[in-house]
């Protein structure tokens, strides 16, 4: 490489070490850092169906369940570990409001239905009162706890396991 | 014994070529270097030859006669020569071709179906060399097609001008052919990218627009035809080995393994021409770690093709490629927290990919003024539907055949005809047993009316038979352009129809996995599209070329997935839609070659057209940069691509969504016959999807030699 050559190299190795040094690199996607948390409470334990395989937690934008658009759905692939007796969760979630957080359940052996539904925020299958169902995700919030969810098994098998 | 054997199969061959033969040796002007793999063809006909690595060529079998001999080489202006041929007479010549980056001087066969320059192309067709495969140590052809102007991909779905978006189990809505044969499976109608490998491309062409008058079903947005290279006269070993590593994920809540993870690709090629007979072998293997879990796998692929020069200016091409892999799943990544780990349900799920592509093509020149090309192929692909069933499916296999005449009835005036044929046989647990027949003449013309304008026009009429259910019919027309109002500028138009038919898959399909079901839906309707296009090819002097066109494109019964709350989706025909555009290229090589620049950029606005809503998966920027520096042997090289942030998404629109920008860097150095290369993909280290809840290949770096001798 000639001396002119070498000096060209130089400039430009320069010019592109400037460049990047004095900028910040954007990552693009990172973490959520939003997210819904809470406890998954089960009454009546031992009438756990046996065609339950597994549960999910999930939050819903707009909840219509006539006319349930998944695109208002808020899922992970993560399902809840059941062997625990008050098992938590932790959803990720983009800010917004959402107007239902609902535990969800799986039959073995079929695909997942997000109208089936075991239990949701604010609602207490024990008197069957309803309180504030809507949990709101904001910037300034981004992370809102103690979002429980009471789940009644026996809600499962009244509706003669569906 | 089976040597002494095949050596004398090879005599016996090689003695019955006709004594006529034109020989000779191919430089670049400026520098009286060799130019290896340059392609000499005589003009209106299939017979040719590929130079050596030291330049030279042979063209055996040839009757007395007036010739035009024709010799391209990418990067270089075209030249032809006549002469004149006696029975047994043997003429030998030397071309110093010129180097040139306008793209004008390319010789293209995709959109017309037969050879014609670019510079009088009606069609929108974008071109990619081997060399820039190599440079940017591309190992997936999809991947290195998103350096051609308009084209971006959405997981492994081309996406031509916007044409096709996001489909996963849907089929392709761009066409993909290689040496002019139909690829795509017959169950899923999708392309299996690594069927053939990188190493054995000679180039690509990326034609944009309806194009279902030249190829059928399929050609909704456009066609990809992948050009292998002819066999070598002398013997010619090649060689690359590639090795990387995977960096850190820039975030680190997202690392999932304490191992480094890194991959390695190994080509090899072999060619050899025994008289007549000219071979190529090659043979890859590409195994990766992964860069996330479930990221790992291993593939192999095979490769054989034979030319054969009978006597009467006869050729017969036969081909194989065989792959075969095994891969890890990842469907979707566990959370956009833990966005490089797939769900513990999938965690170890391994599943095979196989594909088989053969064929045959018989051309023969009768005349400078006719010829005719016959060809047979069998494609065999099994793309297990990634639920880790693959053992519930047998391969999906599909038959075609092709009958085409070209004929000049006048010098101005060319007409190629024919007819394809195909038969597609599936069979699976989850779509049942399926069978198809299509039946399809087609009529192409070119008129050259004058030395400035020039008019193309085809027609093609389509019968696609589901046996014992429907029988779909298509009529493709088109009709397109050129004009040279002066010389290095030429304006082209071309308007078109394309269509695809619904697959066995998107019709019959009735599966569930523990995420999503889906549903049969047999009353589907083929998708159709009208595309016109308006472009200018202008060259800028000797250094600078630019092209810009205007497109315009407008789908009916677009087949798409619809999801429902219980998870089911169901593929339906959706409303109509439109996208209009404007796509930009500009090539640039100053400072006497040292600095090379290529630069386009796709503007669109793609829409519903009763909603007003933007298309999903659509992107309505895109754009590609890229430029290289060359001081004698090494060169410093740098590639960025960005893609505007998806406005609309099927499956997760609550999901962020971030725009695409990658930036690749690397250094080559030239010594004798081999390359030295160190590479940094990705270089930002940038966290983007590329499907939805799918990231990006994050950083790596490699190593890689190449080299032929």
């Amino acid at each position: 490489m000639r001396l002119k050559q070498y000096k060209i190299f130089n400039l430009l190795f320069l010019s592109v070490f400037m460049l990047f040094a004095g900028c910040e690199i954007d990552h693009g996607l990172g973490p959520l850092g939003s997210r819904i948390q809470g406890r998954l409470i089960f009454l009546n334990p031992e009438m756990k169906p046996e065609q339950v395989e597994s549960v999910r937690v999930i939050a819903v934008v707009r909840w219509d369940p006539d006319n349930l658009s998944l695109s208002d759905v808020v899922f992970t692939n993560r399902s809840i570990n059941l062997s625990r007796e008050i098992p938590e969760y932790d959803l990720p979630a983009p800010p917004a409001t959402y107007e239902l957080v609902a535990a969800v359940w799986k039959e073995k052996g079929r695909a997942w239905n997000y109208l089936n539904i075991l239990g949701f925020y604010g609602f207490d299958p024990r008197d069957f009162t309803v309180g504030e169902t809507r949990v709101e995700l904001t910037q300034n919030q981004p992370v809102v706890q103690g979002i429980d969810i009471l789940c009644d098994w026996s809600s499962i098998k009244s509706e003669g396991g569906r | 014994m089976t040597r002494a054997a095949v050596t004398m199969i090879f005599i016996l061959l090689a003695g019955s070529a006709d004594a006529a033969r034109i020989s000779g040796v191919v430089r670049d002007r400026a520098t009286g270097e060799p130019l290896p793999g340059a392609n000499v063809q005589i003009a209106g006909t299939y017979t040719g030859a590929s130079t050596e690595a030291d330049g030279s060529f042979t063209i055996d079998g040839l009757g007395g006669g007036q010739y035009r001999l024709r010799v391209s080489y990418m990067g270089y202006r075209t030249q032809t020569r006549d002469l004149s041929l006696q029975d047994t007479s043997s003429v030998r010549l030397e071309f110093a071709l010129e180097s040139t980056i306008l793209q004008t001087e390319k010789i293209i066969v995709t959109g017309s179906r037969q050879p014609e320059p670019l510079a009088s192309a009606a069609a929108s067709v974008g071109i990619l060399t081997r060399a820039e495969i190599d440079r940017r140590n591309s190992t997936r052809i999809d991947e290195a097609l998103q350096s051609v102007a308009g084209v971006t991909l959405v997981g492994e779905n081309i996406n031509i001008r916007g044409g096709a978006g996001y489909n996963r189990l849907g089929g392709s809505r761009s066409l993909v052919l290689i040496d002019g044969v139909p690829v795509l499976t017959s169950d899923l109608g999708a392309v299996n990218w690594n069927i053939l490998p990188v190493s054995e491309v000679d180039h690509i062409e990326v034609l944009k627009g309806a194009a279902s008058s030249l190829y059928g079903s399929g050609a909704l947005s456009g066609v990809v035809n992948i050009l292998t290279p002819l066999p070598e006269r002398e013997p010619r070993f090649s060689f690359r080995q590639s090795s990387g590593l995977y960096d850190e994920p820039s975030v680190p809540e997202w690392k999932w393994t304490d191992e480094r993870q890194d991959y390695h690709r190994t080509d090899l090629g072999y060619s050899q021409s025994f008289g007549p007979v000219g071979l190529r072998l090659a043979v890859t293997r590409h195994g990766s770690a992964g860069d996330r879990e479930n990221g790992k796998f291993e593939r192999w692929t095979y490769l054989g093709k034979m030319r054969w020069l009978l006597p009467a200016n006869t050729v017969l091409t036969l081909f194989t490629t065989y792959s075969r892999e095994r891969r890890g799943l990842f469907l979707q990544w566990l959370e956009q927290d833990r966005a490089l780990n797939v769900p513990p349900t999938d965690r170890g799920i391994e599943f095979d990919l196989d594909g088989l592509l053969s064929y045959a093509v018989l051309e023969k020149s009768y005349s400078p003024d006719l010829s005719a090309r016959i060809r047979l192929s069998y494609n065999q692909q099994l793309v297990g539907i990634p639920f880790n069933i693959s053992n519930a499916f047998t391969p999906a296999v599909g038959l075609s055949g092709e009958i085409q005449l070209n004929w000049n009835p006048h010098r101005r005036h060319s007409i190629s005809f024919g007819l394809d044929l195909k038969r597609d046989q599936v069979e699976s647990l989850y779509y049942g047993g399926r069978t198809a027949f299509g039946l399809s003449p087609y009529i192409q013309e070119i008129w050259v009316l004058s030395d400035l304008l020039q008019i193309n026009a085809g027609l093609r009429f389509d019968t696609y038979t589901l046996v014992g259910d429907s029988v779909e019919t298509q009529l493709s027309p088109r009709i397109g352009a050129s004009f040279q109002p002066r010389n290095g500028t030429i304006l082209h138009f071309s308007i078109g129809r394309g269509f695809r038919a619904a697959t066995v898959v998107e019709r019959y399909i009735s599966a569930g996995s523990r995420d999503f079901r889906a549903l049969p839906n047999p009353t589907l309707e083929p998708e159709r599209s009208t595309l016109l296009d308006l472009g200018l090819r202008q060259n800028l002097g000797e250094t600078a070329y630019f092209e810009t066109t205007l497109f315009h494109s407008r789908f009916s019964h677009l087949i798409e997935p619809v999801l429902s709350a219980d998870l089911s989706a169901q593929f339906i025909n959706t409303p109509s839609a439109a996208i209009s555009g404007i796509e930009t290229e500009v090539r640039w090589t100053p400072w006497r070659g040292r600095l090379s620049l290529l630069a386009s950029a796709t503007w669109m606005d793609p829409h519903e057209r009763d909603s007003g809503l933007t298309l999903i998966y659509r992107p309505r920027f895109h754009a590609y940069v890229s430029a290289s520096l060359r001081f004698g042997p090494l060169s410093f090289e740098g590639d960025y691509r960005t893609v505007s942030r998806l406005e609309r998404v099927a499956v997760y629109p609550l999901d962020e969504r971030v725009p695409t920008r990658v930036l690749d860097l690397r250094a080559l150095y030239r010594w004798k016959e081999y390359t030295f290369g160190a590479h940094i993909k990705n270089a930002l280290n940038y966290n983007y999807t590329v499907s939805e809840r799918v990231l990006g290949e994050i950083r790596n770096f490699a190593l890689s030699i190449s080299g032929q001798f």
